[in-house]
Parts: C-alpha cells; sequence; structure tokens
C-alpha cells in the first residue's frame, strides 16, 4: 500500500494517506447513502416519500402535484428554520399568492385586485407557478430554493411553453415582491414596539412569562421573553381592508364578575395538575401546540388543506386558487391576531394567576394568587387577547368549508411534528366538520391554561370573517 | 471580603437549592414586573425605513480562583452594548451596520482585552442567496458550527481550536433547506469554513455541524505556528434536554516543528422552569501531553433580562515542545454573577 500522503503542502493537515482517503470516502458515501434515504443529505427539502416530507404523511402518491410539491418545501423551511408561527404565515402569504398570480396570469381565470398583467399566452403555468413560488418563498425565507426550483423544473421536458413559463414565473414573482417591499414586515421582525402600540398601565398589562407548565416532556423555552413581534400587527393585509378590520372587542373589567368566573375556570381547568381536565381535553391541549417551532398553526391549517383538498378533484389553477387564499387568509389572520394582541396588551392567566390577582381589586374570593401554580402547556410569549391559534383554525377550517361547498367533512388526523410532546406519537383524532377543528384547536388553548375564553370566542368570530371576506371578494372567476 | 463571599455563595445556594426542592418551577417571589425593562423601549428607533436597536449586557462577578494563591478571589463588572442599524433596500437586499463597545472594570471575566474599553464594528449586505459581512466577523462560523454554550458562567476551556485567524475578516453564509454554510476569510488568506444540518426527525431534533480552519497560533514561548485543523459536532435535543458531543483535530507546523492535538468533548444541558443547568467535559492531547477541562453551569432566570449565574470551571494542561512552552493553563475557578441584558 502506497503511504505517501496524497496531498504534499507543508504535510497536510490530517496527515491522509490513501487508505485513509479511501476508508473516509467510502464511509462518508455510505453515511450519504443512509442520509438520502431519509431525504435528509440534499440541500433542499425532503423529497415526497421520506420521513422529513409533511406531504408524506398525508398525500396520496397518485395527487403528487406542482402546488404540493412547492408547498412542502415552504412547510419544511418554516420547520428546518424555526420560523415564529406569525413570521410563517406570512411566508405562506407571499409564496402561495405569487404562485396563483404568476399561474393566473396565463390561464386568466380569476379576477385579481393588484395588477400582475398578463402573462404569455402558451406559457406552462405550472413552471410559471413554481418558479413563482420558488422566488417570493427565498424573499420570504432569505434562502434561494435553488435546488429545489432545478429538482422542480426538472419535471417538465425542455420546451418553449417551459422557457416562456419560466421567464413569466421570474416576472410575476418580481411584481409581487416589489409590491411587498416595504409592506411593513421588515422592522417586524424585531421585538420591539417601536412606538406602534400603547402599553396598558392598569393591572392587565402584560407581562413576560416564563416556561412554567408541567406536561413533560417538553421542548425548552426562554424565560420571559420579550413580547414577539410587536409590529406584525402593522403589516400591509392582502385581503383586509385594514389591519384592525377584525379588531375585538375591550376585553373584561378585571373588577367584574366575568373576569372573576374566567379567572377561576382556567384556574383549574388550566392548571398542570388540573383536577377537572379530562384525559380527552389534555390530549386535546397538546395535539394542537404546534410550537415554538414545526409546522406552526398556520402551516398545519394548509396541511389539513393539502389532506382534504387532494380528493377535490379540483384542476390546477383551482387548487392553486385554494391555496393562495388559504395562505393569505392565514397571513391576515397573523395580523390580525397580533393587532389584538398588542393593541389590547392583555396579561396571560399564568402572570394573573401567579402573581397579579391583587392587582385585580376583584371582590370575588376567587380571585387570589396563586403563587406556584403552572399552566398545562407552555404559555407563549406575547398577550393573550386575541387567540392566534383561534384566528388561524377558524380562518383555515372555514376557508376550507367554502372551498369544499360544505362544513360537515368526516375524516382523521394526527400530529405532523413530533419532536416537540412526542407523546403524540400514535394518537389519532377524528372530526366530522371543520368547523370541529377549529372549535377544538382554540379550546385546546384554555385547556392547556394559556389563553382566556375571550380570546378563543373573538378570535374565531375574526378568523371566520376572515375567511368569508376573502373566499367572497379575492380572486372571483371571471365571468 | 471573605464574608462577603461566604453570604453571595450561602445566598445562592438556598436560591438554587430552594429552587430544586420545588421542582424549580416555581417562583414563589416575584419581581418580573418590567420595572428593570423601563429603558428597553426608548433604545429602539424606527428612522424612515431603518430599525435602529441597541442592546446590551450588564454584568458583575464575583470570581474565586483556587489555584491563585495571591489575588482567590476578585469581583468585577462588564458593560457592553452593541447599535444595529437595520434596513432592507427597494431591490429588497438586507443591509445592516453594528457597532460593538464593551467596558471591563476588572477583568475576572478573561476577556483577553489590553484595554479598559474596547469596540469593533461590521457591516453586512444579504439577499435569499447569502450574506456577506466585513468587520470584525471572524467568530461567525466557529458560533454557528461549535456545541452549545453551557448555562450561566460555564466555560469549557480548550473546546475550540488553538489557532485562530484575524478579527478583521470577511464572512459570507447561505442556507439551501436545512444545511448553513458559512466561511470567513482574512488579510493573510486564513480561512474558517463550517457547515451545519439541523432537522428534526422522529421525536428527536438532531444537529450536526462540521468545521475546518486554516490559522495560526503563538505558543507561550512567542514561537508562531501555522495551523489546520478540523472539527464535527452532534447534537440531539429530546424534550427539554440537549446533549451534544464534539470532536476535533489540530496540527500545528513552525518550519520544520511539527505537532498535533485532538480533542473531544461533550455536554448536556437541560432546562427546569426558570433554570438552566448544564454538565460538560472535555480531554484531548496536545504536543503529547493531556489536557483536560470541565465546566458546570447554572443560569437562574429572575426577571425580563435578569438573572443569576453561576460556574465552576476546572481545566488543566502543560504541554512543552522542544523544551519549551507550548501551552500551559492550570485553573479552578468558581464565579458567580448577577446579569441584566437589555
Amino acid at each position: 500500500m502506497d503511504e505517501r500522503p496524497i496531498q504534499g503542502v507543508r504535510g497536510c493537515a490530517l496527515n491522509y494517506n490513501r487508505r485513509k482517503f479511501l476508508l473516509a470516502a467510502t464511509s462518508t458515501a455510505a453515511s450519504a447513502t443512509v442520509l438520502s434515504s431519509t431525504g435528509c443529505v440534499a440541500p433542499k427539502a425532503a423529497p415526497f416519500g421520506s420521513q422529513s416530507s409533511y406531504t408524506s404523511q398525508i398525500l396520496k402518491p397518485e395527487n403528487q402535484c406542482t402546488v404540493f410539491f412547492w408547498l412542502d418545501a415552504a412547510m419544511q423551511q418554516v420547520r428546518d428554520q424555526r420560523v415564529a408561527p406569525p413570521r410563517s404565515a406570512y411566508n405562506f402569504g407571499l409564496a402561495t399568492a405569487a404562485g396563483f398570480l404568476a399561474a393566473n396570469g396565463i390561464v386568466q381565470a380569476y379576477e385579481e385586485p393588484y395588477g400582475i398583467g398578463h402573462g404569455p399566452r402558451h406559457a406552462n403555468p405550472e413552471v410559471a407557478y413554481g418558479v413563482a413560488f420558488s422566488i417570493a418563498a427565498a424573499e420570504a425565507f432569505q434562502q434561494p430554493f435553488f435546488f429545489d426550483r432545478i429538482a422542480f423544473l426538472n419535471r417538465f421536458p425542455g420546451s418553449e411553453a417551459k422557457s416562456l413559463g419560466v421567464e413569466w414565473g421570474q416576472a410575476a414573482a418580481r411584481r409581487v415582491l416589489d409590491m411587498r417591499t416595504h409592506d411593513g414586515s421588515e422592522p417586524s421582525k424585531a421585538n420591539y414596539y417601536l412606538g406602534r402600540y400603547e402599553r396598558r398601565t392598569d393591572s392587565l398589562r402584560w407581562r413576560p412569562t416564563g416556561p412554567f407548565y408541567g406536561a413533560t416532556p417538553g421542548p425548552a423555552f426562554p424565560t420571559y421573553d420579550r413580547g414577539l413581534y410587536p409590529g406584525h400587527g402593522y403589516i400591509k393585509p392582502w385581503t383586509m381592508t385594514s389591519c384592525d378590520q377584525f379588531r375585538a372587542t375591550q376585553f373584561y373589567d378585571p373588577r367584574s364578575p366575568e373576569f372573576a368566573e374566567q379567572f377561576d375556570m382556567l384556574r383549574h381547568l388550566g392548571a398542570a395538575d388540573s383536577a377537572i381536565r379530562t384525559e380527552e381535553e389534555s390530549e386535546i391541549a397538546l395535539f394542537w401546540e404546534d410550537g415554538p417551532w414545526g409546522i406552526t398553526p398556520s402551516g398545519r391549517m394548509l396541511y389539513i388543506g393539502v389532506q382534504l383538498l387532494q380528493d377535490l378533484e379540483l384542476n390546477f389553477i383551482e387548487q392553486a386558487r385554494a391555496f393562495a387564499l388559504l395562505g393569505m387568509t392565514q397571513c391576515d389572520a397573523s395580523i390580525s391576531a397580533w393587532d389584538n394582541k398588542y393593541y389590547h396588551d392583555i396579561i396571560r392567566p399564568e402572570s394573573a394567576i401567579r402573581y397579579c390577582a391583587p392587582d385585580f381589586k376583584n371582590s370575588d374570593p376567587r380571585v387570589v394568587a396563586e403563587p406556584n401554580w403552572r399552566s398545562y402547556i407552555p404559555t407563549p410569549e406575547f398577550p393573550a387577547y386575541t387567540s392566534g391559534h383561534s384566528t388561524f383554525a377558524a380562518a383555515g377550517a372555514e376557508m376550507l368549508a367554502l372551498i369544499i361547498g360544505r362544513d360537515n367533512v368526516s375524516f382523521s388526523g394526527q400530529v405532523p411534528d413530533l419532536v416537540l410532546w412526542p407523546q403524540m406519537s400514535g394518537v389519532t383524532r377524528h372530526w366530522t366538520r371543520l368547523s370541529d377543528i377549529a372549535e377544538e384547536n382554540g379550546m385546546s388553548r384554555l385547556y392547556g391554561g394559556v389563553h382566556w375564553m375571550a380570546d378563543h370566542t373573538e378570535a374565531i368570530n375574526a378568523g371566520r370573517a376572515i375567511a368569508r371576506q376573502a373566499f367572497e371578494s379575492t380572486f372571483t372567476a371571471k365571468a | 471580603m471573605r464574608k462577603l463571599c461566604q453570604a453571595l455563595t450561602a445566598g445562592f445556594i438556598l436560591l438554587v437549592g430552594a429552587s430544586i426542592s420545588e421542582v424549580a418551577y416555581t417562583q414563589s417571589t416575584s419581581i418580573n414586573f418590567e420595572r428593570l425593562s423601563s429603558m428597553e423601549e426608548p433604545l429602539t428607533r424606527k428612522v424612515g425605513q431603518t430599525t435602529l436597536v441597541m442592546s446590551g449586557v450588564v454584568d458583575s462577578a464575583f470570581v474565586y480562583d483556587a489555584e491563585d494563591k495571591k489575588s482567590a478571589k476578585n469581583a468585577g463588572f462588564l458593560l457592553n452594548f452593541q447599535i444595529d442599524a437595520l434596513t432592507q433596500l427597494s431591490n429588497r437586499w438586507h443591509v445592516g451596520l453594528s457597532y460593538f463597545g464593551q467596558y471591563t472594570g476588572e477583568d475576572v471575566f478573561e476577556s483577553k482585552s489590553n484595554s479598559e474599553y474596547l469596540d469593533n464594528a461590521s457591516f453586512s449586505v444579504g439577499s435569499s442567496w447569502g450574506r456577506v459581512s466585513t468587520g470584525n466577523v471572524f467568530g461567525i462560523v466557529r458560533e454557528e458550527t461549535r456545541r452549545l454554550r453551557g448555562a450561566g458562567n460555564a466555560d469549557l476551556q480548550f473546546d475550540d481550536f488553538l489557532g485562530g485567524i484575524d478579527e478583521q475578516s470577511t464572512a459570507y453564509t447561505c442556507r439551501f433547506g436545512p444545511w448553513v454554510f458559512g466561511s470567513v476569510v482574512d488579510g493573510d488568506g486564513r480561512y474558517d469554513l463550517g457547515t451545519i444540518y439541523q432537522r428534526p426527525n422522529g421525536m428527536r431534533d438532531y444537529r450536526i455541524t462540521f468545521r475546518t480552519s486554516k490559522g495560526s497560533f503563538t505558543d507561550d514561548s512567542e514561537r508562531e505556528y501555522d495551523t489546520k485543523a478540523a472539527a464535527v459536532v452532534a447534537e440531539v435535543i429530546y424534550g427539554s434536554t440537549l446533549f451534544d458531543f464534539g470532536g476535533g483535530q489540530e496540527r500545528f507546523e513552525s518550519g520544520d516543528l511539527k505537532t498535533e492535538r485532538w480533542y473531544v468533548s461533550t455536554g448536556i444541558r437541560r432546562k427546569f422552569g426558570a433554570l438552566n443547568v448544564s454538565v460538560e467535559g472535555h480531554t484531548g492531547r496536545v504536543a503529547g501531553a493531556n489536557e483536560k477541562s470541565t465546566a458546570l453551569g447554572a443560569q437562574y432566570d429572575m426577571a425580563r433580562g435578569l438573572s443569576v449565574n453561576l460556574g465552576v470551571n476546572r481545566a488543566k494542561v502543560k504541554a512543552d515542545l522542544e523544551k519549551k512552552g507550548f501551552t500551559a493553563v492550570e485553573s479552578t475557578k468558581t464565579s458567580l454573577s448577577l446579569r441584566y441584558s437589555f
């Protein structure tokens, strides 16, 4: 065996000889084979069929298509970059809207209010969709989706239609991005108020929360973190007339009997060691947690959309429209919820029950501090009112019901990410109506002890209204 | 001073002990009422399309050095701040300008600066294709690829290459799917390259990093070496527990003089409510001698930005090359500090 160094520059860093090099190459190839079999080694989204792909969990192989390919890539990127829930909704909205607007520019099936224009008649709309989606997603996620785009375009044989599709997809994406540059999303990435909302001065004022929760095993959370994205409610919406179009009414008076009732209910129902929460309610609390990273609540609604709409016999442009409406309304749901959160600036049950009960000056003897109280699930680091989960779920479920044409849809589901709550492995839940998933998702936050009832009820109303308004007024069929 | 030390230690033991006894999940006396955070908002501004943010840390520490008989006990404080100006251009490029300043009262933090005040700056521009940064950015790859720092004041010594590159350098980082790639090059052509892969699989989250570097090292006898090194880190997260393992190899060359170093490090970190604890260990060989270090750390969060931090760090190595000193460290330090970050 030749033992001479294969790199002779000043002795070489790691003293490789040919045998070591071959061993290293063999082991690297073996590792690459193992990793690629799980779809993990390539610098792109894991392909359909691999363990890391979300659509592999729910999509029938025969239903793979352009829209689902790109949705999977975006959902995986949300997980891999640990994108926070409101930001993931923004990213989904931007990418799904750009994809649809590019394809619709060619097909001209639907009205659109953004003036993207007409694409070449002979361009391939699916190619245009993929190119526009990936370019917009690249800006949203700040990663180029380069290898994903190559893998996608390799599915289409070379043709003039493909070339025109690529050109138009790029042009349409640029127009969408020009429209959304300086839409308020950039400064909203910082966890500072920047004077955008006045803080409350009374006892209901939100305070930073800690990871005082009881479910185990559960993820590690920062303690007393700054409020997440106080400016997210200032982002220009897609379908709402303004950020505050669906702003909630005032929260309970902390001295009122209604507040005392809520306080007492949360203290008992949402406690880590609750004696009144049923096993099923505990399961529901974890089943819909979807955070702080993973697919996130808005991604979960798109995931359910993939599961349900794959069998609806929608053609390509109808499918693209359906997911654009879902994505854009999820984005608007995040804007509406975050506007409410920082406008109302309402305390979380954790802070209220542990420390602040005496400050409420409520005469009800049940409103007492319980310094050792812990919620069942972790309290997120932003104000309570209104619930993001309820807004996302209501907007998503309502939009799906409008697209499908009915609410009574029977289906089952599992948790897409087991890394946060491994105890959800093998848990399957069943529903007979779409509105049930919104209700269950929103109520999960009360079972978990992190939201008041009003957070849920007001958010459900807002989410539904966002979906209805968008469905009626956005991307209507051309006469 | 001795009484102060005893009082601080006793207070901390009581604090941690009480926390652990009631499983550290609870905080019967909270001072988390944002009084300490009132200075945060005036420190951020939006000017046109530019966001200005000032952040920083104030840390006051007490350090006991078991190996230093002359000045075993030391107290000191550190103040640092960073001002960032961030904006997005109309072509959607992100531009950032950062200034960092640090004032060290008594250098119990081993900031390794020769002056009380040090500062540096960097400029970056980025798009979806990655970010180019220049200025004091030499640590970008190291920070991204290293084993996670221990909790509180834990400082696992030797868990890095001895050789390094110049502080003033240029970096490029980019992301493709679950991979992040980084590179830093200084004016002398020395470099630091790294890649990170992170993605959950089933019930666990995995992170794997690889780093390779060409740098320089000056030993205790002031002899300069060219260094080449490579390291890997593997990390697994399950629930609130993080376990990681790292290993590296480094070669030193100065004319005909050559020597090697290898090491492995491992650690476990867990969060219990507001208490974060870590245990880490390191062993290796450098120039034929053993190098060993251990670090225990704890951080107890008291309020927004306010924490009590403990670190017990032990390090020992004595390596000679050609009967001249190569590297020698022996220290056992316990540090307790009160830290406020804003």
